[in-house]
């Protein structure tokens, strides 16, 4: 397997590289990018993140416990405050919300490390400091007889560089 | 010449004609009512009021809000959004008709209440009341007119009879197009916050005298903004509900795109979970402190369910079949239960089918909860009832009179669309 | 539009390098302001010694005056709070550009002021040691806290809003402490590294940051509207004349906001013009601060003149006592302070002229903030003070103690500010360079 990578100098440019790219049949892609774009991310076509499971997951709990921990323990203790019942619900439901929103956030930004970050943090010979500045990268993995068309469809597309790297 | 404006079309026959037959109907109730059962008849009367006067008004505050924020999502809806203001003018005129009523609908023009005799007096409290819709009207007239104008250059050249009449005062002075469109810009950014201002000033004062009057010795520093925000709530259901169901119509063909209805969907959903929040920090609060004169209101309405000693589960059904909570309940579950859970995703906003009838289910909630807001004060339900009942009846005159006012707003929407262009302007027009 | 008279940024380099500017080695000035802010906050701390070697006599809190400048300060930074939330995650979701010039500062600033919020109640306890009561564990005496108190709806509200806040603030951060990194050459570099968690910017990371910053605004634009309620509620359930009435939520959210955002005036306007940021944070982010500024206040003054209404509509002799009380007796010149600040003061931002005018601005912006500690202290002093029995009125003034204090929550919370500054990017690099491609590639079509 072989690597090209072009450097591009905007998103847009970035996006006609990889819409090429798409044609041409080349779908192993990756895209350095400096800034979010949802342009480069429709032009990969890839499907919504599963961050969103995370959340699902870390709302329903946290919902649950405020309700659970509450009912439960106010029965534990045992003691009638104010005339209300033990089952407050009105009252318990600030607290299931309150834990809900915290144990919905925390799981969606461990939902983002596990599925953006920490599985990623290897080092990666392609990145240069460039990337978080102002150049794209794009990066085609391909046949080593391939690569040929790969260089010209990301000269074609106007890439400032175009490179095969070692992987 | 840009030729972006869509003609007036002619009324189309058939919507107008059933509107016109339910107003006729809803007239025919008033009068019968009013020689059989005043009482009640004044009762259906008020509530349907509320309704749609809140929501014409809020439509406009609605379009005020679009022009504040610069938001240039939403296209040619805001001419939707500009024709529900039509009916701003007969909640005036219909107020009389409370007025008429006063003395079967409104307690203290029988007995002064004890520390707000001044306040609550036929002659000072009518006369505000009417001054403040007066003042909406003006504003709103003048409003409509600013929006308007820039369109009605091109329009009447092709124009002949009265319309053009209406046209040629309507542009007198005018500066060119594109220096009209401008200066509409410009002028209705100013005159949208004096509309926004306004209409939370005045219908907070509605609110304290129309519906907190009702139950004169309960108070809640909140019901006048809650009601006020329904009321802005309901014409955002009825735009998204309108758009919806015209979007295969001549002006609008192509222009309620997915995205729009999406952004449509975002604002009922987000919307409706901050009436939930105005409603629940009214109630949480109320709920804590427990003192009667607060939790009355919510007794008559919600039952002793939701108090605070008997959030129980044993004798739930039975408490739940106590007068009108279950109709309450269900005015709750079609203004936030249905719109969060149903359009929390993202492909139920896209859907036209799945929208329309949230937003249709919404616009009902509303009416039903007016009907709680005035009903359970005027017919309280300590008068010892059975389970399940209404106490007070939903029959011929609930429904005619619903229907009536139903008729007469559709009939202004589709009126002001047939005297004035550009309420579907085909490109994206107006900015 | 006078932005245009203004620097514009040319390039993304040029962003990259205009931000990260401000992260070179620190002046003199900054250093001395920095030691003179830890002095004020030692001052602070060694008040706080005093006051729990000494025990709450100290303070000027006696009966009936229970909560004072304490639990006033609280209220007001955590109102303070909100805006950063305001700013990050609603107007994310309303998709609101502007937005991009001062996000992060204001989420910094939310950061800090939730944690000199969250002192105030310690300082508050008087027994500092017994603070862990307010969390539920297993104890000998078999209770749980009590979770019909809006007090523990508190600590789960403010708990809840400090993390998410910071979740927040280091989630938007992480792509710019990627920038910094790949520029920096010094000590910092091993901290961006371990921060920057391997960032490296491919789109897959890219997809899934877009998705975790979306949902986390999802989730505080609900949670800041929960979290200043919960503290009115703090309020509000009791039955304290002045203090039970229902529209205290939405009134203290815009209260919130409203300080917040003056705060955020107070706090960037000397940073940009300190570091040079001009081509980044325009007029016309001023003029739609201006405009919250303009709405938040109109909703508060709304909610002054209805809580006036409804305390007389009430026909109730205590709630009109404590309204006629607060506006005209012993506390009159705070209500009136009050009501001056956020009222009148601010009328003049409905002047385009007066919004884009930085300077008035930033005038304006600290009354506001003076205005907004007073509405507070009206509120808790006037209620406490004047209750249902005559013969239990007093009056409160704080002792040296409690103002010590005070001053140093500022110097705290400024402190953190300032050492934010140097070490973190103040501006979020990634979403203006976003804008600036966004603009140049509408102007290419």
């Amino acid at each position: 397997m072989a690597q090209v990578l072009g450097v591009l100098s905007t998103p847009g440019g970035t996006v006609a590289a990889v819409e090429s790219l798409k044609q041409a049949g080349f779908d192993n892609l990756e895209v350095y990018s400096p800034v979010p774009s949802h342009a480069i991310e429709h032009a990969l076509g890839k499907g919504p993140s599963w961050v969103r499971l995370w959340t699902l997951i870390g709302g329903l709990t946290g919902v649950a416990t405020g309700y659970l921990m509450t009912i439960w323990m106010a029965y534990d203790s045992g003691v009638v405050i104010g005339g209300k019942p033990f089952a407050s619900i009105p009252a318990y439901t600030i607290i299931a919300f309150e834990l809900t929103i915290l144990f919905g956030g925390v799981l969606t930004v461990l939902g983002l490390m596990a599925h953006g970050l920490l599985r990623t943090a290897r080092r990666d010979p392609v990145y240069r400091p460039s990337f978080s500045n102002d150049e794209f990268g794009c990066l085609v993995r391909c046949h080593s007889d391939q690569i040929p068309r790969v260089q010209e469809l990301l000269q074609g597309a106007g890439s400032m560089e175009v490179r095969v790297v070692e992987g | 010449m840009t030729t972006d404006v869509v003609q007036p079309s002619s009324l189309p026959r058939g919507p107008a004609l059933l509107f016109g037959v339910l107003a006729l109907v809803g007239l025919v109730t008033l009068f019968y009512g009013l020689f059989a059962d005043s009482e009640r008849t004044y009762r259906v009367f008020l509530h349907n009021w509320l309704l749609w006067a809140a929501l014409s008004q809020g439509a406009l505050v609605l379009s005020a809000a679009f022009r504040l924020t610069n938001a240039s999502w939403q296209g040619p809806i805001h001419r939707v959004v500009d024709s529900l203001a039509a009916y701003v003018p007969l909640s005036l005129v219909l107020f009389g008709v409370i007025y008429l009523g006063r003395h079967e609908l409104f307690e203290w023009t029988r007995h002064p209440i004890h520390g707000k005799e001044w306040w609550f007096s036929e002659g000072f409290t009518f006369i505000r009341d009417t001054i403040a819709l007066l003042w909406m009207t003006l504003i709103s007239g003048f409003y409509v007119y600013l929006s308007v104008r820039p369109l009605l250059g091109e329009a009447r050249e092709n124009t002949s009879g009265s319309r053009l009449a209406l046209y040629q005062r309507w542009t007198a002075g005018w500066r060119g197009e594109a220096a009209e469109r401008e200066l509409a810009v410009r002028r209705l950014r100013k005159l949208a916050a004096v509309l926004v201002l306004s209409y939370v000033l005045a219908y907070s004062l509605l609110a304290i005298d129309l519906i907190m009057s009702l139950a004169p010795h309960w108070v809640s520093s909140m019901f006048p903004a809650y009601y006020a925000w329904g009321g802005f709530l309901s014409a955002i259901s009825m735009t998204a509900l309108l758009c919806v169901l015209m979007r295969n119509s001549e002006g609008l063909r192509g222009e309620i795109t997915t995205n729009r209805l999406h952004d449509l969907g975002k604002m009922i959903f987000a919307f409706s979970i901050f009436w939930m929040y105005l409603f629940w920090s009214q109630y949480i609060v109320i709920w804590y402190g427990n003192m009667p004169e607060e939790t009355s209101f919510i007794l008559a309405r919600l039952g002793s369910q939701f108090l605070q000693d008997t959030w129980y589960l044993e004798g739930f059904w039975t408490r739940l079949a106590e007068p009108y909570v279950k109709i309450t309940l269900l005015a709750w579950i079609l203004l936030w239960v249905v719109p969060f859970w149903v359009l929390l995703g993202q492909r139920p906003k896209k859907t036209p089918a799945i929208l329309g009838t949230v937003a249709f289910g919404s616009v009902l909630g509303f009416w039903i909860e007016r009907y709680v807001l005035v009903t359970p004060s005027l017919v309280p339900p300590e008068s010892g009832a059975a389970p399940n009942t209404l106490l007070a009846p939903l029959g011929g005159i609930e429904v005619g009179l619903a229907l009536g006012f139903l008729g007469l707003f559709f009939l202004c929407f589709l009126t002001f669309g047939h005297v004035f262009p550009g309420l579907l302007p085909a490109k994206s027009g107006v900015r | 539009m006078a932005a245009i008279t203004e620097p514009v940024a040319a390039n993304a380099n040029q962003i990259n390098q205009d931000i990260l500017r401000v992260l070179t080695p620190p002046s003199s000035l900054y250093v001395i302001s920095v030691l003179l802010l830890m002095g004020v906050v030692g001052a602070g701390v060694a008040a706080l010694a005093y006051q729990t070697w000494k025990g709450f006599g100290v303070t000027g809190l006696n009966h009936p005056v229970m909560w004072g400048v304490y639990i006033t300060s609280f209220v007001f930074w955590v109102g303070i709070a909100h805006a950063g939330t305001l700013i990050s995650a609603i107007l994310y979701l309303f998709r609101a550009k502007w937005r991009s010039a001062i996000n992060r500062g204001a989420e910094a600033m939310t950061v800090f002021a939730v944690i000199t919020a969250a002192l105030f109640p310690l300082i508050h306890i008087g027994r500092l040691w017994k603070v862990y009561f307010m969390l539920p564990y297993p104890n000998q005496r078999g209770l749980w806290v009590n979770f019909k108190s809006p007090l523990i709806w508190d600590v789960f509200a403010v708990n809840t809003y400090m993390i998410i806040s910071i979740l927040f603030l280091y989630v938007g951060l992480i792509p710019d402490i990627a920038a910094a990194r790949d520029k920096c050459t010094d000590w910092r570099r091993n901290l961006y590294n371990i921060l920057a968690l391997g960032w490296r910017g491919t789109a897959e990371q890219w997809r899934h940051h877009a998705r975790t910053v979306l949902h986390l605004s999802g989730l505080a634009t609900p949670l800041v509207l929960s979290v200043h309620s919960v503290v009115s509620w703090d309020f509000a359930v009791s039955l304290v004349p002045g203090w039970h009435t229902t529209i205290f939520a939405p009134y203290f959210v815009a209260g919130a906001i409203f300080s917040g955002m003056a705060m955020v005036i107070t706090l960037m306007v000397p940073v940009r013009k300190a570091f040079g940021l001009e081509a980044h944070i325009r007029s016309e982010h001023f003029d739609n601060m201006g405009k919250f500024i303009v709405l938040t206040s109109s909703i508060v003054a709304y909610s002054y003149a209805i809580e006036f209404f409804m305390a007389w509509y009430s026909a109730n002799p205590f709630e009109q006592g404590s309204f006629w009380h607060r506006a005209f007796g012993d506390y009159w010149w705070a209500t009136w302070i009050m009501i001056i600040c956020n009222v009148v003061i601010p009328l003049p931002l409905w002047i385009k002229r007066v919004r884009v005018n930085v300077v008035a601005l930033w005038v304006i912006s600290i009354f506001i903030n003076l205005g907004m500690w007073f509405e507070r202290f009206v509120i808790i002093t006037t209620g406490l003070s004047h209750e249902y029995n005559p013969a239990a009125w007093g009056y409160y003034t704080p002792s040296w103690v409690e103002l010590t204090i005070l001053l140093a929550s500022f110097a705290w919370f400024l402190m953190w500010f300032l050492l934010f500054l140097r070490i973190f990017p103040i501006v979020a690099i990634q979403e203006v360079k976003e804008s600036h491609y966004e603009t140049q590639e509408e102007g290419a079509h």
